[in-house]
């Protein structure tokens, strides 16, 4: 008896050996996707967690009796009061003309300096480094915010 | 007989001797392969069962039941809603923090664990937390709170034994700021005094935030002010309430002393805790004349110009009622009201009838619990049945208790156009409703803006004049009663302002508890001399930040009252 595979069979064979294929590579797929997915949304709600405790770090920050403390330590500042508003565009005053720098001059340099030492004032002029104002050191009866949560915490579990 | 094969394709019949022993051996394998369909069957059926019947119902009944489960442990863990104020900005906030615990029993290494925690925190000991890691307990707190960078540096150790533990904790980031708006809540997130009260079920049922009408920089303002009032003084507590006159909007409400809401005080009657704006109850005093005022211009028609004699003291139901600075002249409606005639007040609540004042009173709701967003809030305290002695007495603020957040909404409808103002606190998404409830006319509410206006430019209220923003006001001292019996020297100074007069916006309200005069205020400690000057400091400060301009050059409101006015005012 001859052994005859008819066509039929090979294309079914091959079909389903495919699509056996397949269903694994799209099942590891879609494990895989899950997997990242979880990752993220883990990492998002990380994330949104942080910006919750930014934010209310930031509104400590903010306090207004705080920035009340700090503008009268480190700004040549008042708040408003209702004569500081001018009525009207003409009550401003003219603004006053100030001669420009001559050409070659930096503009850093001090005018009485240039002119005792011109070496010296040829010289490009970095801007005086100003160190940016330290953060007011809090007050002793006044907690950080992490000495706040610090607080918290301990109040729930002891 | 033969036996015929139940499949006639395999009947080929094969003749001979042996012809029954190989039908017999056909038998068996149909039997066989019968048997063998019918397993496979019951596998194939069994499996369409499985994967698409069972499987793909269940599935879905799975989800959703996975999906409840998700939920309930949602909810258990819910964090609890934020409170904002109007800005937006945080006044309670839950935060997720992380704490390091150990399980000594599973730590690999405890000796290089502890070297290396030591490292993190500088502030841990080396032998206490190798003795917590050494130790029998399967459970021992190394360090609460961590920041995130820290949390990552004790997952680099990579000890098993180390682990976190997060749960949400309540925050007030403004502290004791909006302390007895806000109020606080315990450890397990339920809310004991506040909209953290009123609202404990919305907060902890779902995560949105509640936006209050409060605005931290006026709140800031009216505490600081507040606070240099009591201590200027030395009084004994203050409050105040700055509403917006139109709306009834709260933007500001502060009782002092206040407490901080992170760690209230254990004892909640304490002073402290004690929310004077909605749960005090005091006698106003000569601000009360605001009422009695517009009940005479609105329900007669009495003219400004008329005179009322208040030379001598005056006797009603057998109590003598007598003025601080007797006036050497009898006294126009204008005049009684800048000078703050008791006399010609009452004489004015007789005009009136004490129905008539009575009425107003309700009307203004001044003699009921007034309607509220937090729970503590006190009904008025006066006399039962209340007697006409009782309401002439009430004409200039003493015989009736009204809290001041009632004092403020009633000055609000007085003054805002005669619309009935309700004080709130929430902020909802749409913009306020203006009331469209009348209680004083139109005409009304301009004559006592005008009043109120004089009391500022000519009369007792002077130091709260703030120039540009057209202040218009009313004095209020009062004796503070102690078992029935009024004590000369304990008082409250209180004083309610309206700005822009001429179109009122704000009512700021102040009061001041046992004030002790100072030099500043010439051995003063009248309403004029402590709480007036606190209001101009509150309204000039708070004006520029509400985006208000200063109006110059406008015409006095109080001009036309001016030729009723024969002397100035001298301080009450």
């Amino acid at each position: 008896m001859k052994f005859v595979i008819k066509l039929s069979s090979v294309t079914a064979l091959l079909l389903a050996l495919l699509a056996g294929g397949a269903l694994f590579w799209v099942s590891q797929q879609v494990q895989q996707t899950e997997r990242e997915q979880r990752q993220l949304q883990r990492i998002v709600s990380q994330e949104e967690e942080a910006i919750r405790v930014l934010n209310a770090e930031w509104d400590y920050l903010n306090r207004p009796d705080r920035l009340e403390r700090m503008a009268n330590a480190y700004l040549n500042m008042a708040p408003t009061r209702p004569d500081d508003v001018l009525q009207t565009v003409s009550s401003i005053p003219e603004p006053v003309q100030v001669p420009l720098p001559p050409k070659g001059r930096p503009v850093f340099a001090h005018a009485s300096t240039a002119q005792e030492k011109p070496v010296v004032a040829a010289r490009p002029v970095a801007p005086a480094y100003k160190p940016p104002p330290k953060p007011l050191p809090t007050q002793s009866d006044e907690p950080t915010f992490n000495e706040l949560l610090d607080n918290l915490q301990r109040e729930g579990r002891e | 007989m033969r036996n015929r094969s139940p499949f006639s394709r395999l009947s080929m019949r094969i003749m001979g001797e042996k012809s029954s022993a190989l039908d017999l051996a056909r038998g068996r394998i149909v039997l066989i392969v019968a048997l063998f369909m019918m397993v496979y069957i019951v596998v194939a059926a069994r499996l369409v069962d499985a994967t698409l019947i069972q499987g793909y119902f269940r599935q879905q009944s799975e989800e959703t039941a996975l999906d409840k489960e998700r939920g309930q442990e949602k909810s258990e863990k819910a964090r609890r809603g934020d409170i904002i104020d109007r800005n937006g900005v945080l006044l309670a906030t839950s935060l997720k923090t992380a704490s390091l615990y150990a399980d000594p029993k599973i730590s690999i290494d405890p000796v290089a664990t502890a070297t290396q925690l030591v490292k993190i925190f500088p502030d841990l000991t080396y032998g206490e937390t190798l003795r917590k890691l050494q130790g029998e307990k399967r459970f021992v707190w190394i360090k609460r709170n961590l920041t995130p960078d820290e949390q990552k540096k004790i997952l680099e150790i990579g000890d098993p034994g180390l682990s976190f533990a997060y749960d949400y904790r309540r925050f007030y980031p403004q502290g004791a700021l909006t302390s007895h708006m806000v109020g606080y809540s315990d450890v397990d997130g339920r809310g004991l005094a506040g909209v953290e009260r009123s609202f404990n079920k919305m907060l902890s049922a779902n995560e949105h935030e509640i936006r209050l009408t409060l605005d931290v920089r006026m709140q800031h303002i009216l505490r600081r002010e507040v606070q240099k009032a009591i201590t200027d003084f030395t009084a004994k507590a203050g409050a105040a309430v700055v509403m917006d006159a139109n709306t009834g909007e709260v933007l500001a409400a502060v009782s002092l002393p206040d407490f901080n809401p992170q760690a209230p005080s254990a004892k909640p009657n304490s002073e402290t805790m004690f929310n004077r704006v909605t749960l005090g109850v005091f006698e106003m005093g000569s601000i009360f004349k605001i009422f009695t005022a517009a009940a005479l211009l609105d329900k007669t028609d009495t003219k400004m110009s008329r005179t009322y004699n208040t030379l001598d003291p005056i006797t009603r139901f057998g109590r003598k009622i007598s003025d601080y600075h007797p006036e050497k002249h009898n006294l126009t409606v204008p005049e009684i009201f800048m000078h703050s005639s008791n006399i010609g007040t009452v004489l004015m609540a007789e005009t009136v009838g004490t129905k008539g004042l009575r009425s107003l009173y309700d009307d203004l709701g001044l003699t009921k619990k007034v309607e509220f967003e937090i729970d503590e809030v006190s009904a008025p305290i006066m006399p039962r049945p209340l007697r006409e002695l009782n309401i002439l007495t009430s004409s200039y603020g003493h015989g009736i208790a009204v809290t001041p957040l009632q004092v403020a909404s009633a000055v609000s409808t007085v003054i805002n156009g005669g619309m009935l103002v309700k004080p709130t606190l929430i902020k909802g998404d749409a913009p306020p409703e203006e009331s469209d409830i009348r209680v004083i006319r139109k005409e009304t509410s301009l004559k006592m803006r005008q009043l109120m206006r004089l009391v500022v430019t000519d009369g007792t209220g002077g130091n709260a004049d703030v120039p540009g923003y057209n202040v218009g006001g009313k004095t209020g001292t009062a004796d503070k009663s102690f078992n029935g019996r009024y004590v000369r020297g304990k008082r409250i100074s209180s004083f309610v302002a309206a700005f822009p007069i001429n179109e009122p916006r704000y009512v700021v309200y102040v009061m001041i508890d046992e004030p002790n005069p100072n030099k500043s205020s010439y051995g003063y400690a009248t309403a004029g001399w402590v709480a007036a000057p606190a209001v101009k400091r509150i309204i000039s400060t708070m004006a520029p930040l509400l985006n208000m301009e200063p109006v110059k050059n406008q015409p006095e409101l109080a001009e036309p009252l001016r030729q009723f006015v024969s002397v100035k005012a001298k301080e009450n």
